[in-house]
């Protein structure tokens, strides 16, 4: 236990002190810090442009967390029912996004997106090319397509958590309901949705996490653009501290953001762990 | 010696170079990314054993923070008072931290100019020969390379050469340069900038840019520039050596128009700011250095070469040989020009750290986007420089 203890006192609870107490300064990160107390807190809980970037985060979780929570589940159901050799090569291609470091990720989307680039190429070549733009260049498509990049590379981790947690779900349950008479959707909701209510609950914080929590990203694929569509607290934490050198009101930004994600994630863990059978 | 990378490699020339001719001074170098230097550059300077020699892009807050080494001393022993007093005075600090005047912090490996660069072919196919006298005269060039269905400007995202180019021929660069070095009191929101972006907001509306200017990187409207989709391309004497390589003749350039035919030509311009960190343990040997990169030939033609940019320095030197007829040979008789004739302003996205990613950008993003309107997009840019001077 100890060692353990020790990195992540080292690692997690020393920074979060230092970033908390750093909220209370004016401080650039090279010369003398002065105490303001609150007054970084103050000036970014009372401007409309700071708090944007939380809201933005916040459309973000439909894409980062219900499309690949409601996809892993779907895709972990069929992984289940197919007894097929392809089956190895399936779960590669999902869980495959997990594998490629999220930089590279945003740049093959960039790529993707770009007015030359394959989707557009595509929807000219069936027909649709009145649909074709630039997608992060565009104001009300850039969230989304940024979007769909968290749910590119969240479906497949989703999908090997859920699918794990299904087979371990004990097979007699499927024969009695099958007994009973249920067809394939009755199964699902009556014996495999309850049967993975903790490895649902994981997927939601973790991708919850990943979507208040996101950088690279947005960072790589639009840097907050167009405007300020995309703008992240992640990005704007990062400019905050290396761009302006604002180490304090970036802490304080830092420290905010944190407390949100407590406060969504910690009723949602409770919920899914509660034991629903006592 | 630490530098930026990619076209960054200049400074490494120059040091070979110089250890060439001077034997007993030898460099060792480390490179970064541009974007890498902005971020650490401070850090590297507050550092207890910091480079002798450090490419900053930014002076004024590690100035003022006390981290650089004052050049005024350098400047009386080398004579520096030859050299084109408007090219040094970006990289000088006032004791009340206005740039523009007061101590000497940083010399440029280099002093950039930016215009308008255009495809002679598709010149050609709209009957246009001699660069126009006025911004008027420019935008029926627009608009006839629309009409002949040739984009008229290819611009990469965010736009704001672009948005520059028309301010700086509505506003006095008196007052660009009081915002952008902070003078007490500046200000961006007035009558002219607004007619500025008006201006501007027509040259979008009337589809003068590219669709994607939102989200065009710079490799992209580089490789696309060449390929010959777009008449004129806003860039600087950087890109100069690429396109004569590319395009092989085939890319003319010219200075903005004024808008008044008559008026002095005003144009974007920075140096590559080198700078001595305060604890750096060699200062005259590298102020030394500084000397020569402006006033030895075969150092003026290394910037030349390597940058497409003027090596400044005493205004009474010859500008360095190129290829007759090269894009990189007119950028020296241009920056020659404008050092004579014009003014020099330094970029919008220099005024504050945070003003180019707060503000600049994304106002000038939202105009392309056609979600604001000339007055807002003039009183937001107001908005978030102040606020980023008041932190």
């Amino acid at each position: 236990m100890l060692p353990a203890f020790a990195m992540y006192a080292a690692f997690v609870l020393w920074p979060l002190i230092v970033s908390v107490n750093y909220s209370f300064y004016d401080w650039n990160g090279i010369t003398e810090s002065r105490w303001v107390g609150l007054e970084n807190y103050e000036r970014i809980l009372t401007d409309a442009d700071q708090l944007n970037p939380i809201f933005n985060s916040i459309k973000l979780l439909a894409f980062f967390t219900i499309v690949p929570v409601a996809a892993g589940l779907l895709s972990a159901a069929i992984l289940n029912d197919l007894r097929s050799r392809f089956l190895g090569a399936y779960r590669t291609s999902l869980f495959l996004p997990q594998v490629i470091p999220l930089v590279a990720s945003g740049i093959l989307w960039g790529w993707i997106y770009s007015l030359n680039g394959i989707l557009n190429q595509g929807l000219s070549w069936i027909g649709l090319g009145s649909w074709t733009r630039p997608w992060l260049g565009d104001f009300d498509l850039a969230l989304p397509a940024v979007g769909v990049v968290g749910a590119w590379v969240l479906t497949g981790f989703c999908t090997l958590l859920l699918a794990s947690g299904i087979s371990k779900i004990d097979r007699n349950l499927y024969d009695a309901a099958r007994v009973d008479g249920a067809g394939r959707i009755r199964e699902f909701f009556a014996v495999t949705l309850p049967g993975v209510r903790r490895e649902i609950g994981v997927c939601v914080i973790v991708t919850m996490i990943g979507a208040l929590a996101s950088f690279d990203i947005v960072f790589i694929t639009t840097r907050g653009g167009p405007g300020r569509e995309t703008l992240v607290p992640g990005v704007h934490i990062f400019r905050a501290a290396f761009v302006e050198r604002e180490i304090g009101a970036a802490s304080a930004m830092a420290v905010i953001l944190m407390l949100l994600i407590w406060t969504l994630i910690l009723p949602i863990q409770r919920y899914f762990q509660r034991d629903l059978t006592k | 010696m630490q530098s930026g990378g990619g076209e960054f490699d200049l400074l490494q020339y120059l040091g070979d170079e110089f250890t060439r001719q001077f034997p007993n001074v030898t460099f060792e170098y480390q490179k970064d990314s541009f974007d890498n230097l902005l971020i650490n550059g401070p850090r590297l300077l507050a550092s207890d054993n910091p480079p002798d020699v450090i490419l900053l892009p930014q002076l004024a807050d590690p100035a003022k923070d006390g981290l650089i080494h004052s050049l005024d001393g350098y400047f009386e022993q080398f004579g520096w008072d030859s050299f084109s007093e408007s090219q040094l005075a970006q990289n000088r600090l006032s004791d009340e931290g206005v740039r523009g005047s007061g101590t000497l912090y940083g010399v440029g490996a280099g002093y950039s100019i930016t215009g308008v660069m255009y495809n002679k072919e598709l010149a050609e196919q709209i009957g246009f020969d001699s660069p126009p006298a006025t911004l008027d005269e420019f935008e029926a060039l627009l608009a006839s390379a629309k009409d002949n269905g040739i984009l008229p400007i290819i611009t990469l995202n965010p736009a704001t050469f672009a948005h520059q180019y028309i301010h700086n021929q509505y506003v006095d660069p008196a007052g660009t340069s009081d915002f952008i070095f902070q003078a007490p009191g500046a200000t961006i929101d007035t009558p002219e900038a607004v007619a500025a972006a008006e201006r501007f907001e027509r040259w979008i509306s009337e589809g003068y840019f590219n669709d994607d200017a939102n989200s065009l990187d710079y490799g992209g409207f580089m490789s696309r520039f060449i390929d010959g989709e777009g008449l004129f391309m806003f860039n600087g004497s950087w890109a100069a050596a690429t396109l004569d390589e590319s395009m092989g003749g085939n890319a003319g350039f010219f200075l903005m128009p004024p808008l008044v035919e008559g008026n002095p030509p005003v144009a974007m311009g920075a140096s590559l700011t080198i700078v001595i960190p305060l604890r750096a343990s060699q200062p005259d040997e590298a102020a030394f250095f500084f000397d020569w990169i402006h006033t030895n030939q075969t150092a003026r033609q290394i910037v030349a070469d390597t940058t497409g940019t003027s090596p400044g320095g005493p205004t009474d030197l010859p500008v360095p040989d190129s290829e007759p007829g090269s894009l990189v040979g007119q950028m020296q008789e241009e920056a020659a020009y404008l050092a004579a004739n014009g003014v020099v302003v330094d970029f919008l996205a220099n005024a504050t750290s945070g003003f180019l990613a707060n503000a600049l950008m994304p106002e000038v993003q939202r105009m392309i986007g056609s979600q604001t309107n000339p007055g807002d997009f003039v009183r937001a840019l107001q908005e978030g420089y102040e606020a980023s001077l008041d932190q």
